[in-house]
């Protein structure tokens, strides 16, 4: 399941994983490993270490997530990644967007999505 | 001026003054394609044209209307933007410039672009440069001939958030190793250790990374200035599949082109330091020359090896092995170090918050 959410033409996954992992930081910081691990729940939206760890490089350079060092109970330390307040603005204005497009997009795919 | 009603499918003209204002958008739109080194390929522009001609049937073509019309299609800057967006030989590794305000909608908002961008670029048709095909692939092998910089010869053999073990090289044609990816699969780092690469390593660690390509042509040099004076005029110089020499060479050429072998990388590496370049290129461009030394050092090897009277090619593999394990070791090395930077760093300004509160 997960590897057929990887096989959906990559420029529409690309900016609904964003928001994603977006919407996951949003909740919370999290760690790479556990982004991951958290996004598999949603087959859906499940990406690869190696779409997640490109795409928070990116969101990092661009400034809308930080990352931090921290002790772990168990095990070496962990980098967090938490939203920059630039990223919560982001994440509001793309949860605006894509609320608008997928109410719309449902309308026009209306019965083709139930009968695929 | 171009005639852009040649490559208009419909036979409407615009009315002079209506012609000489799509004619300055598209050679607007051309010099600003140029400018992104893409073309827009003629059935686009045609397509283009087309629209423009479809909005303005019925209307009284004054300026005013052909305005409302061509700013339907947005600023030229707007639009050849959104081309080269879509256009899948735009370079777009290690520099590319990721719009934070276009971020979510980017991937998705070019409406009409994607079937004439996918059909290739053909002949210039927008008044641009004529496209250099600096770069790209060729029946599915990449080639680079851009001039080489140091960066992306730093991104390309050590890109932790790569994935991929095979990356196109910086400079020629094939495949290079990314060592970062070599790293992440067998554990010794994670993608995310680094912010960005060597960056937070101390400087004399960046620095001391020189010594390990300076040791190898030491190393080289030893070898070579010891056991050529013995050496017969012509010596092996290639192996075939079964590990019998093949291929003979005249010592002083065979030595000559492995010195030259350890000695350019060499000073291209010296010369990175010199010029203070960024952390990640010097301590890559260290990697590199490391590894080329170690090349040449194995061949050199194998030829005595062979002339020794050795049998079969095993100082190859062991020296392959050692060719992708020491600058493997040497950018893991750094890479750790760098980590370790960060965590102290990170750890320390949380006690420091911690003792506030």
């Amino acid at each position: 399941m997960a590897i057929e959410g990887e096989a959906i033409p990559s420029q529409l996954r690309k900016g609904v994983v964003e928001l994603a992992v977006l919407a996951l930081l949003h909740r919370g910081e999290a760690y790479g490993a556990e982004i991951v691990d958290r996004l598999v729940q949603y087959p859906g939206l499940a990406i690869s270490a190696g779409t997640a760890y490109p795409l928070l490089n990116r969101l990092k350079k661009t400034g809308l997530i930080t990352s931090e060092w921290q002790e772990s109970p168990v095990g070496p330390p962990r980098k967090y990644y938490r939203l920059s307040p630039a990223g919560e603005r982001a994440f509001v204005a793309m949860t605006k967007v894509w609320t608008a497009m997928s109410a719309d997009l449902t309308d026009l795919l209306g019965k083709d999505a139930t009968r695929a | 001026m171009r005639d852009h009603s040649e490559a208009l499918p419909g036979d409407g003209l615009p009315p002079a003054g209506a012609t000489a204002l799509v004619d300055a958008y598209f050679d607007h739109l051309g010099a600003a394609a140029a400018r992104l080194r893409i073309d827009i390929d003629a059935d686009s522009l045609a397509e283009l044209l087309a629209h423009v001609e479809h909005r303005l049937d019925g209307t009284d073509r004054s300026d005013d209307a052909v305005r409302r019309v061509l700013a339907e299609l947005g600023e030229p800057e707007a639009l050849a933007g959104a081309y080269a967006a879509d256009d899948p030989d735009s370079d777009s590794d290690f520099d590319s410039n990721f719009d934070t305000d276009r971020g979510f909608d980017s991937g998705i908002d070019h409406d009409g672009g994607t079937d004439a961008a996918a059909r290739g670029p053909r002949d210039l048709a927008a008044g641009g440069l004529p496209r250099t095909h600096r770069a790209g692939r060729f029946l599915g092998v990449p080639y680079d001939t851009r001039q080489p910089t140091s960066e992306r010869f730093a991104s390309r053999s050590w890109d932790p958030s790569d994935p991929s073990i095979l990356v196109p090289k910086a400079l020629g044609i094939g495949w290079t190793v990314n060592f970062a990816a070599l790293a992440v699969r067998a554990h010794l780092i994670r993608p995310d250790d680094e912010d960005e690469p060597f960056a937070e390593a101390p400087s004399w660690v960046v620095t001391a990374t020189l010594a390990a390509p300076i040791l190898a042509g030491v190393a080289f040099a030893t070898l070579a200035a010891a056991t050529w004076a013995g050496l017969p005029e012509t010596v092996p110089s290639h192996w075939g599949l079964t590990g019998e020499p093949d291929g003979y060479s005249s010592r002083t050429a065979n030595l000559l082109l492995l010195s030259g072998f350890v000695l350019l990388p060499l000073l291209a590496a010296a010369w990175v330091h010199l010029a203070r370049r960024g952390a990640w290129s010097r301590v890559a461009a260290s990697a590199v020359s490391l590894a080329l030394a170690l090349v040449a050092l194995v061949c050199l090897v194998q030829t005595l090896f062979a002339v020794q009277g050795g049998a079969g090619m095993w100082p190859t593999w062991v020296g392959l092995f050692l060719v992708l394990v020491l600058p493997l070791g040497l950018l893991v090395g750094v890479s750790r170090s760098g980590r370790a930077a960060e965590q102290r760093r990170d750890f320390a300004s949380a006690s420091k918050k911690g003792s506030v509160s």
